[in-house]
């Protein structure tokens, strides 16, 4: 999965803000903002996948959802294919849907129930005024592609198993042939031995279509084999970038270098034998993010600086970049028994 | 006979409507003090339903068959007041949704200390003090202060930590945990996974691990059962199991998950479905799936057998050669 980059970046987001009217607690009735996405930036180029690490509430989802416009961003821009669509109504957007997509993380929940697998599949076809014979086609083809039978277009998502649903949906994204896709946790619902042939089904389709991923996921070893470069969010910002092996064998960032250190690896010497960081504590509320560097009251290497200076990725473009006081170069993956 | 629990040809199956669903179909296990047994296998394959049925816990539909020892005592002819002493007690679980045994309407200081009193009839004074260290014991921060949270007021990895105090409040001889960690965020896994391997050190306790997770077992466990619709079809301990299994289904489980630590290596997914449960077919049940499979798969069913080649018992007519790749370092 070679980034090809040609003509600039396929997606740009600068300084995406997206801020909720907090939900409010039994205690605390006041309603506080939630900034879920507190300034991100990054480019996707076309044909690459950059994948979005983190963990759970730090904002993944939501930066994909404004990237597709499902959310309006409170602030900030993201440019598709040279069109600024970060305040635009759906109305001017409409067009442009045709060149992206998203894919959700329940197969269960993402697909209409009521609807038999081909008029889900063709939905967006039909939407968007092709004609019959074209629509059938293209069922057809995007149906094989997706190791789903003929006979299959009849039925309804329940008779499916979960890898199948998601099979269906990929399907359904990329019927309209897009040059991008947004993969929110496309994988995380299914089984292993699943999931791994939902992975090569999206490998194939990249490199049948010249497709670009944004992907959305938490487990560290599957975005270290689909990914060409990956970012690493906490509490709303993305404290680290850069290409795979940047991220995978030269991490910099504290907190990176914990989620490796904590990603297990199914290989009892190898896993017996690595270094362990065990941080403290758990995630603060986006609500209230510690001042300066909002991972320091987790990190194993905070000075005074870190509360009160906060330390910021220099250039949004794709080289590695690191949000910390104190970056250190580590490779926290014990090299494979051979 | 030195285990402290011993499942005998165990079966459990549920009536669903005119169908049977055999979700447990002869399973044997043995877990000796101070061991951390795993259990892995695909989501349906019968994990839960077995470790439901050894505590008793399982749905009125569901009937079960065979014999399980703990500590000597046989559980399916205990009396109903007797696995109340057990559960909680003896043996301690956690659950794969923890809103099964947390209740939202008490503190949870609160909810501990009852289950002390429960078991062990002592004062509200000293069920509070233990409960309080307790909250130590699995790392939750300011324990004193923190028993007078309501559970919604706390994060999932607490949630955890406080059924895991729960699970261990009464000392139990067997904790038994289904995906302690699989709702939570690799850090704090990292941290619940820690005060695991703490609690058998400190307290040699024997623990249960289900979990889909091959790196959590690999980390954790001593020995490793694999499941495949109902059966265990490979067993032995941890190093046998991650290389040298033969059995094609423990084998195909193994080489499609993406690995951290090698980033070129291609997935081999294992292709098609699980076997629905409620059909019986009369051969070996991975036969559809099995890339190995000869005449005999499809008309007759395997046994587990112990294998002279890799010292594990593995369940297949045809299991593959030890992959020497897997067994290098060995
Ligand atoms: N519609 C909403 N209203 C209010 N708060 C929201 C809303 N959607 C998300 N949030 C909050 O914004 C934060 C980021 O949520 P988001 O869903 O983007 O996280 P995530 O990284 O995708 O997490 P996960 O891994 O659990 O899916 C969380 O604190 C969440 O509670
Ligand atoms: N109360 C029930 N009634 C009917 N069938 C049930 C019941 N509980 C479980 N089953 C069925 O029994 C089989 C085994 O279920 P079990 O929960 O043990 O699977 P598992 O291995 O724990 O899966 P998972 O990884 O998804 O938790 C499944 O086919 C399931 O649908
Ligand atoms: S800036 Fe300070 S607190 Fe933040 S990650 Fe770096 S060392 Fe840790
Ligand atoms: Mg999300
Ligand atoms: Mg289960």
């Amino acid at each position: 999965m070679a980034a090809q980059v040609m003509g600039g970046p396929l997606v740009q987001v600068r300084d995406l803000v997206k801020t909720f009217a907090g939900r409010g607690t039994v205690l605390r009735k006041s309603k506080s903002q939630v900034q879920a996405v507190a300034g991100v930036s990054f480019d996707v180029l076309a044909g690459e996948t950059l994948s979005i690490v983190g963990e759970s509430g730090c904002g993944k989802s939501t930066t994909a959802r404004c990237v597709t416009r499902i959310l309006k961003p409170t602030s900030g821009s993201v440019v598709l294919f040279g069109t600024e669509i970060s305040q635009s109504s759906q109305e001017t957007i409409r067009p442009l849907r045709r060149q992206f997509q998203m894919v959700f993380q329940d197969p269960y929940a993402s697909l209409n129930s009521t609807m038999t697998v081909e008029e889900i599949i063709s939905e967006p076809l039909i939407v968007h005024g092709f004609p019959a014979l074209e629509i059938k086609e293209r069922v057809l083809a995007v149906v094989q592609q997706m190791h789903l039978h003929k006979s299959d277009l009849t039925r309804f998502p329940h008779q499916f198993s979960g890898g199948q649903r998601q099979r269906i949906g990929i399907a359904r994204a990329v019927v309209m042939q897009p040059k991008f896709v947004v993969l929110d946790e496309p994988v995380s619902a299914l089984d292993v031995s699943i999931q791994a042939d939902i992975i090569q089904m999206l490998e194939g389709l990249q490199e049948s279509l010249g497709l670009a991923f944004l992907m959305i996921a938490h487990d560290l070893s599957v975005v270290r084999h689909v990914s060409d470069r990956v970012a690493v969010m906490y509490l709303g910002k993305i404290v680290e970038i850069g290409t795979n092996k940047q991220i995978y064998e030269q991490s910099s960032h504290p907190y990176t270098q914990a989620l490796l250190a904590a990603a297990p690896i199914p290989d009892p010497r190898v896993e017996r034998a690595r270094q362990r960081i065990i941080l403290k504590g758990d995630v603060p509320s986006p609500a209230n993010p510690p001042s300066g560097c909002r991972f320091r009251t987790r990190c194993f290497k905070v000075q005074d600086i870190c509360s009160q200076v906060e330390p910021l990725l220099i250039d949004p473009g794709v080289g590695h970049q690191v949000a910390c006081h104190f970056p250190e170069e580590i490779n926290l993956i014990t090299k494979r028994r051979v | 006979m030195n285990s402290l629990l011993s499942i005998k040809d165990l079966h459990v199956s549920f009536g669903l409507g005119l169908e049977t669903v055999d979700a447990v179909r002869g399973i044997n296990l043995e877990i000796a003090r101070g061991e951390i047994v795993g259990i892995v296998g695909e989501s349906g394959s019968g994990k839960s339903a077995s470790m439901l049925s050894v505590m008793r816990l399982l749905a009125t539909t569901a009937t079960t068959r065979g014999t399980v020892h703990f500590a000597g005592k046989e559980l399916f002819s205990a009396s109903s007041k007797e696995m109340r002493g057990i559960r909680g007690g003896k043996i301690g679980m956690i659950f794969q949704d923890p809103m099964t045994s947390l209740n939202p309407s008490f503190r949870i200081g609160s909810q501990i200390a009852e289950a002390i009193i429960r078991h062990q009839h002592v004062s509200t004074k000293i069920a509070v003090s233990k409960a309080t260290d307790l909250l130590e014991v699995v790392s939750i921060p300011r324990p004193s202060e923190s028993m007078s949270l309501f559970p919604h007021e706390m994060s999932g990895g607490m949630k955890q930590r406080v059924m895991i105090a729960m699970a261990i409040a009464n000392d139990p001889e067997l904790l038994i945990a289904d995906e302690p960690t699989t709702a939570l965020d690799v850090t704090i896994q990292a941290q619940i996974l820690e005060v695991l391997k703490g609690l058998r050190e400190t307290r040699n306790l024997s623990i249960v691990i289900i979990t889909h997770d091959l790196g959590v077992v690999a980390g954790l466990a001593d020995s490793v059962n694999v499941m495949y619709a109902g059966e265990i079809v490979e067993s032995g301990d941890v190093e046998g199991v991650f290389y040298k299994a033969t059995h094609p289904y423990s084998r195909g489980l193994l080489s499609c998950v993406p690995r951290l630590d090698i980033r070129e290596s291609a997935l081999h997914p294992i292709g098609g479905d699980p076997p629905k449960l409620s059909e019986k077919t009369p051969g070996c049940s991975f036969q559809p799936r099995c890339k190995n499979a000869i005449d005999l798969c499809e008309t007759t069913s395997p046994t587990l057998r112990s294998s002279t080649v890799t010292g594990l018992k593995v369940s297949c007519h045809n299991p593959m050669e030890p992959s020497p790749q897997m067994s290098e370092s060995i």
